[in-house]
């Protein structure tokens, strides 16, 4: 539908009739990987690649998944005439879940800061909870179908993340248990080039880019 | 009363939930690089001649196994190649399992390779 009367002239970019609905798939991997296009021929990096020593890492089961910038942004005051304009710095992104799947224990260790997991004789796992190594960053790569027929997506990779905020395992009768206050703030890398550094946003949909 | 001459504040966007397993995508994710899943449990396997074989682990820690010959083995992380009496390879790589349990169309759970 067109608007009646009053709509504006010249070249306009109208949005699509395209949704997303739903939470992402999650996987990360330790930083010391190079991402999958690292970069692609286009100059972007994104997306994982599993190796032997730095395994992909795939979540199975989580809820209230968002995903969210944090700004500090301060308003060009001028008295005389009120605010002129705004410096914005972006500080992070910040990825936050619920998680309902925590085995293996090699997949949940990082998320709460656990130590190396040992594993003996196929029977057991072993974990401590010690003190936390600031030093260890990841990828992490959101990709999210949203067209499961045509397999349009979009997929967003923060290149340099860490697990952080306190952790909370609530353990309700009747209910699973359900690891909360997970939040993953992806930093600035400048590894990568301007305008990348802390996340590169890809989406692939033939029959909709122009 | 007067206004601060600045204020810093934050903002936030939702986006999401609900995990639906896409296997196309899954398999997507996992990359070219991927060092894929060889079919180490029907790796040949040398007789027991007392040489060894050196085995990889794909455990992403440290993980230990003493062998039904009571050779222990310990690899301190995933990448890690060990020298395994050969008498010992079958029941190392046999510890590739089936995961029923995986999520996101994961399939054998392969921790141990031929290097």
């Amino acid at each position: 539908m067109t608007l009646a009367t009053g709509a504006p002239i010249g070249n306009i970019v109208a949005q699509d009739e395209i949704y997303v609905e739903g939470a992402p798939w999650i996987y990360y991997q330790a930083y010391e990987a190079d991402e999958r296009f690292n970069p692609d021929a286009d100059g972007f990096y994104w997306s994982l690649s599993g190796t032997t020593a730095y395994p992909v890492y795939s979540l199975a089961c989580y809820e209230d998944v968002a995903l969210a910038d944090d700004l500090t942004v301060n308003a060009i005051r001028c008295d005389a005439v009120g605010d002129k304009g705004v410096i914005q710095k972006r500080n992070h992104i910040a990825l936050t879940l619920t998680l309902s799947g925590l085995f293996p224990l090699t997949t949940t260790s990082p998320i709460i800061r656990g130590s190396t997991v040992t594993s003996v004789g196929g029977d057991w796992e072993k974990m401590g909870l010690g003190t936390i190594n600031n030093n260890q960053y990841y990828h992490v790569y959101l990709p999210k179908v949203y067209d499961e027929t045509a397999l349009d997506y979009v997929a967003i990779t923060m290149h340099k993340a860490q697990f952080v905020d306190a952790w909370t395992i609530a353990m309700v009768s009747g209910n699973l248990w359900a690891l909360g206050g997970i939040a993953i703030w992806g930093f600035a890398d400048d590894t990568k080039p301007a305008g990348q550094e802390f996340a590169t946003v890809i989406r692939y949909d033939p029959s909709a880019i122009t | 009363m007067d206004e601060p001459r600045s204020r810093g504040y934050r903002r936030g966007a939702r986006v999401s939930d609900d995990p639906k397993p896409d296997g196309e995508l899954f398999q997507t994710a996992q990359g070219e690089g991927v060092v894929e899943a060889r079919a180490t449990a029907q790796a040949t396997v040398k007789p027991a001649t007392g040489g060894v074989t050196l085995i990889r682990s794909r455990y992403p820690g440290r993980i230990i196994f003493t062998a039904p010959s009571g050779k222990r083995y310990e690899w301190g992380r995933a990448g890690d190649a060990v020298a395994v009496s050969d008498e010992d390879v079958a029941f190392i790589l046999g510890r590739n399992k089936p995961g029923p349990l995986r999520c996101c169309g994961g399939g054998q759970r392969i921790v141990f390779e031929t290097d």
